[in-house]
């Protein structure tokens, strides 16, 4: 018997309801708005909403309900895709570290010492000077920059769940070791990493964002919420709600990417189950 | 919604200046107190305090009040004389200057003929890094006849030579004290000028105050405190709720406000312009008629109202501000707003089915990006294929030092209103990211030169204008917009007058006339 | 403890080294001229010639080859010189003496108030969880992440600084010579650098409490009869600080390189900005010299970081004795 009070089913159905709206956006942007988002109407800037442009215009005259529109899918690529990439190579480090493999451990602690060490900015700046900026730039970027979120978390996380009966368990029937990894102990730490997870993707939207305002990021005229809401800052005095809306989406995103994995870590994790 | 904010604002602004005045203004101050500094906004952290080097505007304002030249600017704008008495030109190449009687540097220390010429030759040095470095290198003699003295002998007549000693950058530095310091000016300073650097608080503010061993009458304001101000935004809102004085660089979408706003005062003039550059050694650019072609295909008020919020002004032909010697009312026509016309002409250079080119811009100065995203949607929008590079500044200079582009986006100032600053775009040399890449003409080259070395003012203007037509004709460059640039201040500042046309940078000569009431 | 501890120090000097040399390499492959930049402004219209460029070069010891550079720059370091800036010939040291402590009395007022306050949060969180309370809680932490830094920053500026006048905008006055105004001036930055952390740290705390709230050792406990905040503090907390204490370990590096937004905004001038513009400048001595002395805090921090670790779970500490 389940003890979750309806308002807890509620959030995470218009979370993930949301989100999927999101996604869609993402991969159909059509579906949202008829207008390109790339068309400049000179004549009128900063439109306030109504009057034919619904959420108004920005400086060019763009409409800004298709600049958001289609400004989902780069922010969604790069969150999605650095936190793939920091998430598998960060877990398997830390883990392996934590688990006390030989090597894995000091090279565990350590890149996350380097990489730590890189002020973001000039990682940012290396790369995109190198290859120019651009989503999958990105992804590669902010993806390594988040590695020592993950290893860190899953080494420390693993320490602390070596010597759990699980483990022990596993180790005394003569599991090998790459079982006792899968089956005992990753499923035990999956749950804090999936917090970290929901909670990178949230912050590698708000370091694209960081990035394209120091003009690393996303370049324009292709739109992103990151660059939206740095370009809209320059005008927040003259029309506020300019830097309004993709704040809100990129807000509402994150919060049910977070609330989403909430639950997900609710449901993944065999103890946090009331009765067990 | 936009009024609200307006409102706001003003209220905001009232508010500050109400606040302001009653935790300031309150008490009378005490007998004897100094007055309080005169508060500027600078856009930016001046890199370092060397005269002759060009580091910015923000930098020049503050050079400008501690060092002073030969001659300098009035605020109109004319050329007068500074540290000159008098002086005279026996022949077309040859100038002797008499410097003032009792010239002293800051410390008390006397200023000679042989610290002009240790000036001139510190800019004719290529360890320096002086702007005015090439310019000066048609001195053929600099000689300090007696301690009042100098007499300069140049290869060929220049119209322009006394208008560049009037700029900050041939400012006279002192050969003790530069000796002294191994010829290093960044950080150390000795001028001549209405103030002395008294402090510099790294990342926050330096101070000038008064120099009582300047020759003119003493500067009426005691202490000027520049405070830097990078971020737009702060540097608005610093004048808005009184935390300054005056500010530099207003930002385009808070003119108007300042504008209408009766608590400050505000100058501005179209000075600097946005232009096109090409490297005319790669195709499609090789073809003048696939360049004029853009000079129809863009929309440049489109770029005014978007870039720079309404506050500046098209130019259909070359940046020569009204008034100017080279002044020519039918080149300011050249161009209109025609697509049809560009397709026409691009037509007829064999890309009728449109071409595919990357426009070279910088993300990192807004300004740049704006224009650049305007050009783009412009041409793709006649059937060109335009991608945009935006790397950071120093990677757009390396690539436009390089000839490693195909057009780019560019913003610039004159240094002077005579109309020989066109040679800075039009002369051959170097590749320069600030020229079009692998433009050599000889023609042109010969009629700059020519132009340059004529001293009669009626003769240089049918030049400048062959100039002007041939430059239209060929278009190396295709100039896009004026944009404004401005000064606001809150009122009880009195005494500045803004330099007009290219010179607006140059308005800070007038801080040591200005006042304030408070 | 102590060899595990003095193992752990002479690893972090070589990390030094490590990352030290990775920026010098780096920035040399970095497209872009500091020569340019230096001999050029935004608007220069004056072409610098040839020969300037090569003098300009030679004189800032840009000429010689990297590793000849690379070398000099060591011998340097021994003798605890950073060198100069490029663009003003200050010492790159003297810059950072001044710019750091300011950087870091913003950071350290911010972490603070960013760990109690979402300690506090995601304490009560945890505990109410389902509730109303918690969603609301949840909410107002995510929400805090939620929203990036420099839009919340000018909001404040706007709201608190230009409309209320509550507090002054740029115009800096260091500790030493105004500590009220100090504080006042201090106040808009770190809560605004303060509330993405918040977040962060009060979401963890949540996590972390409601993970450990059924553990083993806590059943013990609760079944012994003790009394909830006694079960709470002494147990509870005690373990849920570790992943708190890695994320904010992980979280005070990435800030003191990344308050670049923060201090821009509020004209802060602090160690990010001075690094930011030595970036854009290609000014190479002193971007080395910026991340090396950032990067020596940081793992100093982690180092910090480790030792507790050890203090605060037994188990961790004799397995890194093997």
């Amino acid at each position: 018997m389940r003890r979750r009070r309806p308002a807890r089913q509620v959030r995470v159905l218009v979370s993930a309801a949301f989100v999927f709206l999101v996604l869609l956006a993402a991969v159909m942007p059509r579906l949202f708005t008829a207008r390109d988002p790339l068309l400049m109407h000179p004549d009128v800037p900063f439109a306030p909403p109504g009057r034919g442009y619904l959420l108004g215009t920005d400086e060019f005259g763009r409409d800004l309900l298709a600049r958001i529109a289609y400004g989902a899918r780069p922010s969604l690529e790069v969150a999605a895709g650095s936190v793939a990439v920091a998430g598998a190579v960060g877990s398997v480090i830390g883990v392996l570290g934590g688990y006390g493999v030989p090597v894995w451990e000091a090279l565990a602690m350590r890149s996350a010492d380097v990489i730590l060490c890189f002020p973001p900015i000039l990682l940012a700046m290396m790369i995109a000077g190198f290859l120019g900026a651009g989503v999958g730039h990105l992804i590669l970027i902010i993806g390594f920059l988040y590695i020592p979120q993950f290893s860190r978390l899953a080494f420390a996380q693993t320490l602390a769940v070596r010597r759990s009966e699980y483990v022990e368990a596993a180790r005394a029937v003569g599991a090998p070791t790459v079982r006792v990894l899968a089956r005992a102990i990753f499923p035990n730490i999956a749950g804090p990493l999936i917090v970290q997870a929901s909670l990178s993707a949230a912050s590698a939207m708000l370091l694209e964002s960081g990035l394209s305002f120091l003009g690393l990021g996303v370049l324009p005229p292709a739109p992103s919420w990151g660059l939206e809401i740095a370009t809209a800052r320059n005008y927040m005095f003259q029309t506020p709600y300019y830097v309004l809306w993709p704040s809100l989406v990129l807000s509402a995103t994150i919060l049910s990417i977070n609330t989403m994995g909430d639950a997900l870590l609710d449901y993944l994790d065999p103890r946090r189950r009331p009765g067990v | 919604m936009r009024h609200i904010a307006w409102r706001v604002r003003l209220a905001g602004a009232a508010a500050a200046v109400v606040a302001a005045v009653w935790t300031v203004g309150g008490a009378p101050p005490a007998p004897g107190a100094p007055a309080p500094p005169f508060i500027f906004g600078l856009s930016s952290e001046p890199p370092n305090l060397d005269p002759h080097v060009s580091n910015g505007a923000a930098a020049q304002t503050v050079k400008m009040q501690i060092y002073r030249g030969l001659f300098k600017l009035d605020e109109r704008g004319r050329v007068v004389k500074d540290l000159v008495a008098s002086y005279d030109q026996p022949n077309p190449t040859t100038y002797v200057f008499h410097l003032r009687p009792n010239l002293r540097f800051s410390d008390g220390s006397p200023l000679t003929s042989a610290d002009v010429v240790f000036s001139l030759q510190r800019i004719a040095d290529p360890k320096t890094g002086a702007y005015l470095k090439k310019r000066f290198g048609d001195i053929e003699s600099v000689d300090a006849v007696d301690p009042q003295t100098v007499k300069v002998v140049l290869h060929s007549p220049d119209a322009v030579f006394i208008t560049l000693l009037a700029l900050p950058q041939a400012a006279v530095v002192s050969k003790a004290f530069t000796t002294a310091h191994n010829g290093d000016l960044k950080t150390a300073t000795m001028g001549e000028g209405p103030y002395v650097l008294s402090a510099y608080q790294r990342g926050v503010q330096v101070s000038v105050t008064r120099n009582p061993n300047y020759y003119g009458a003493p500067a009426k304001m005691a202490e000027i405190r520049f405070v830097f101000y990078p971020d737009d935004n702060s540097r608005v809102a610093a004048l808005q709720s009184g935390a300054v004085d005056m500010i530099e660089y207003v930002p385009w979408q808070d003119i108007t406000a300042i504008k209408t706003n009766p608590q400050f005062g505000y100058q501005g003039t179209n000075g600097p312009f946005m232009y096109l550059t090409f490297n005319v050694t790669q195709p499609p650019f090789t073809d003048a008629r696939v360049r004029r072609a853009l000079g129809y295909a863009i929309d440049r008020d489109a770029i005014i109202k978007t870039a720079f919020f309404g506050r500046g002004g098209p130019i259909y032909g070359l940046p020569i501000p009204p008034g100017s010697l080279a002044y020519d009312a039918a080149a300011t026509r050249y161009y209109t707003y025609d697509p049809g016309k560009a397709k026409q002409l691009l037509a007829e250079a064999g890309f009728g089915n449109g071409f595919t080119a990357t426009l070279l811009s910088t993300a990192q100065y807004g300004m740049h990006k704006d224009t650049a995203q305007v050009v783009q949607q412009n041409l793709n929008a006649i059937g060109e294929h335009i991608t945009l590079a935006l790397p950071d500044w120093p990677t757009r200079v390396a690539a436009g030092n390089d000839g490693r582009y195909q057009f780019s986006v560019m913003g610039t100032v004159g240094d002077y209103n005579d109309p020989d600053f066109l040679s800075f775009f039009l002369h051959s040399g170097p590749t320069y990211y600030a020229d079009s890449a692998g433009y050599v003409d000889q023609a042109m080259d010969s009629m700059l030169d020519q132009a340059r070395a004529t001293l009669d003012p009626a003769k240089r203007k049918a030049l400048y204008v062959q100039i002007e037509q041939r430059e239209l004709a060929e278009a190396p460059y295709i100039f896009l917009t004026w944009r404004e640039q401005g000064y606001a201040y809150r009122k009880g500042v009195e005494g500045f007058h803004l330099l007009p046309g290219f010179q607006a940078f140059y308005s800070p000569y007038e801080f040591e006339t200005m006042t304030v009431a408070r | 403890m102590l060899r595990y501890a003095v193992r752990r120090a002479a690893a972090a000097l070589v990390l030094v080294w490590v990352v030290a040399t990775l920026v010098f390499a780096f920035l040399r492959l970095l497209p872009g001229d500091p020569v340019l930049v230096i001999l050029g402004s935004e608007s220069g219209a004056q072409a610098p010639s040839p020969d300037q460029i090569t003098a300009v070069r030679r004189a800032l010891g840009l000429d010689q080859p990297p590793a000849q550079q690379y070398g000099r720059w060591l011998a340097r370091l021994v003798r605890l010189d950073l060198g100069t800036s490029l663009y003003d010939s200050t010492s790159v040291t003297a810059d950072i003496a001044q710019r750091l402590p300011t950087s870091l009395e913003l950071i350290v007022v911010a972490v603070a108030l960013a760990v109690a306050g979402g300690v506090v949060l995601g304490l009560a969180a945890a505990r109410c969880r389902g509730t109303w309370t918690d969603a609301a809680l949840s909410g107002l932490l995510a929400g805090g992440l939620s929203i990036p830094v420099f839009v919340t920053g000018t909001l404040m500026v706007l709201v608190f600084g230009v409309i209320l006048r509550w507090v002054p905008i740029g115009g800096f006055v260091p500790i030493t010579s105004d500590p009220g105004a100090f504080a006042r001036q201090l106040v808009l930055p770190a809560v605004a650098l303060a509330f993405g952390l918040l977040g962060i740290v009060g979401r963890i705390t949540r996590g972390s409490v409601l993970e450990v709230l059924h553990q083993d050792y806590v059943r013990t406990a609760r079944s012994k009869g003790l009394g909830e905040p006694q079960v709470l503090a002494r147990h509870v907390l005690r373990t849920a600080l570790i992943p708190i204490v890695t994320v904010v370990g992980v979280q005070f590096g990435i800030l003191i390189g990344g308050t670049v937004l923060v201090e821009y905004i509020f004209n802060w001038p602090g160690i990010s900005t001075l690094l930011f513009t030595a970036i854009q400048r290609r000014d190479y001595p002193t971007v080395q010299g910026v991340v090396l002395v950032t990067s020596a805090m940081f793992i100093l921090i982690n180092l910090a970081v480790d030792l507790l670790y050890a203090v605060l779970d037994p188990r961790i500490r004799y397995e890194g004795e093997t």
